[in-house]
C-alpha cells in the first residue's frame, strides 16, 4: 500500500499526541485549534516539499494548502527554517516507526532490504526531496536524517552479521554505506532511471537483487 | 497501519515489544540497551558514548560528528530535556 508522507506523519502525529490527564485539564478549545492549524501547516508543507523541494517550496504555496493567511505561518514558525525542521522532524519519527514495524518482522538480508525500499516507496518523493537538498540544511535537520538511517543500520549490521559468510566478514558501515549509497543514487538520480514515476517500485527489486550478490560473492543469475 | 511507538526516554529507539524495556518491564520507559546492571537507567554520559558508538559502528561517521548528532538526538529526549549545560 503507498500513501503520502503528509498522511503517514498526520497518523503518526495523531497517535502521539495525549489528551488531558485526571490531574490536569485537557487542552483548551483554543489550543486544540492552534494545534490543528499547526498540524495543517505541517502536512501542507511535507506536500510542497515533496513536490517543489525544502529550497523551491514558498510559505505563500504552504499557507494556500492549509487555506491559512500567509503571515499566520509565521505565527508558528517565526522562519521557514522552523518550518522545515519541525516538518522533517516529523517525517523523521514517522519513517524510523513504520521502517522498525517493517525490519522488526524481517528474517535475513534479503527481507531486511525488501522492507527498507518498501518503507521508503511509501514516502519516495519527501524522502528523495530530503536526501537531495540535505546538503546545506542546518545540523538539526541533518540530525534528523541520521536518526531514519540509523533505523536501518541498527537491523542491517544484525542481519549482515547473521548473513552466512563472506557477508558476515565485512565490514557493517562499509556495507550499509555501499547499499544506501546505491539506492540513493537512483533516487537523487530520478530523471535518467526512472523518470515516469517511482524509481523504487521500477529498479527496487533489481537493486536488492544485486547487492545480495555482490555481499555473497556470487555471479549474477 | 502506521502504529504508535513508544520509544525509550534515554537513547530514542522504539520499544514495541516488552522485553524491548528495561528489565522486560513495560512500564520503564528506557529500554534494556539503557540500563545498568542493577537495572537503573544509564547517566547521560553512557547514554551518549553508547549513541556515538552506534553511529560510528554502524554508520561508519566521524567520531566527533557523530557525537554531535547524539548530542543533538538525546537533547530532544524526555530523560535529558532539562539537562544544564
Amino acid at each position: 500500500m503507498r500513501f503520502g508522507a503528509g498522511r503517514l506523519m498526520a497518523i503518526e502525529h495523531a497517535q502521539r499526541k495525549t489528551g488531558g490527564t485526571a490531574s490536569s485539564p485537557g487542552p483548551t478549545r483554543r489550543e486544540r485549534q492552534k494545534a490543528r492549524t499547526r498540524d495543517s501547516l505541517v502536512s501542507a508543507a511535507a506536500d510542497l516539499f515533496a513536490r517543489s523541494g525544502l529550497r523551491d517550496a514558498r510559505t505563500e504555496d504552504i499557507a494556500r494548502a492549509a487555506r491559512v493567511s500567509h503571515g499566520t505561518v509565521f505565527v508558528h514558525f517565526p522562519t521557514k527554517a522552523d518550518l522545515i525542521e519541525e516538518t522533517i522532524g516529523r517525517f523523521a519519527h514517522a519513517l524510523t516507526g513504520r521502517l522498525d514495524t517493517l525490519l522488526r518482522q524481517s528474517a535475513g538480508m534479503s527481507e531486511i532490504l525488501s522492507a527498507h525500499l518498501a518503507a521508503i516507496g511509501e514516502v519516495e518523493a519527501l524522502y528523495r526531496r530530503i536526501l537531495i537538498d540535505l546538503p546545506g540544511q542546518p545540523a538539526a535537520v541533518r540530525a534528523h536524517w541520521v536518526t531514519i538511517q540509523s533505523a536501518i543500520s541498527k537491523y542491517f549490521a544484525i542481519g549482515l552479521a547473521a548473513h552466512p559468510d563472506p557477508a558476515s566478514r565485512l565490514d557493517p558501515a562499509l556495507t550499509f554505506n555501499t547499499w544506501l549509497a546505491l539506492v540513493h543514487h537512483y533516487l537523487s538520480n530520478r530523471d535518467l532511471f526512472a523518470p515516469e514515476g517511482s524509481v523504487i517500485e521500477r529498479h527496487g527489486p533489481a537493486l536488492a537483487g544485486h547487492f545480495l550478490n555482490l555481499i555473497e560473492n556470487r555471479e549474477h543469475s | 497501519m502506521t502504529q504508535t511507538h513508544p520509544t525509550c526516554i534515554a537513547c530514542g529507539m522504539p520499544m514495541r515489544r516488552p522485553e524491548d524495556h528495561s528489565g522486560g518491564d513495560p512500564s520503564r520507559d528506557w529500554c534494556h540497551l539503557c540500563t545498568r546492571e542493577d537495572g537503573r537507567m544509564v547517566s547521560y554520559d553512557e547514554a551518549l558514548a553508547g549513541v556515538t558508538g552506534f553511529l560510528v559502528r554502524t554508520q561508519g561517521l566521524d567520531r566527533s560528528a557523530a557525537e554531535g548528532i547524539a548530542a543533538r538526538t538525546l537533547a530532544g529526549l524526555p530523560a535529558w530535556r532539562d539537562r544544564e549545560g
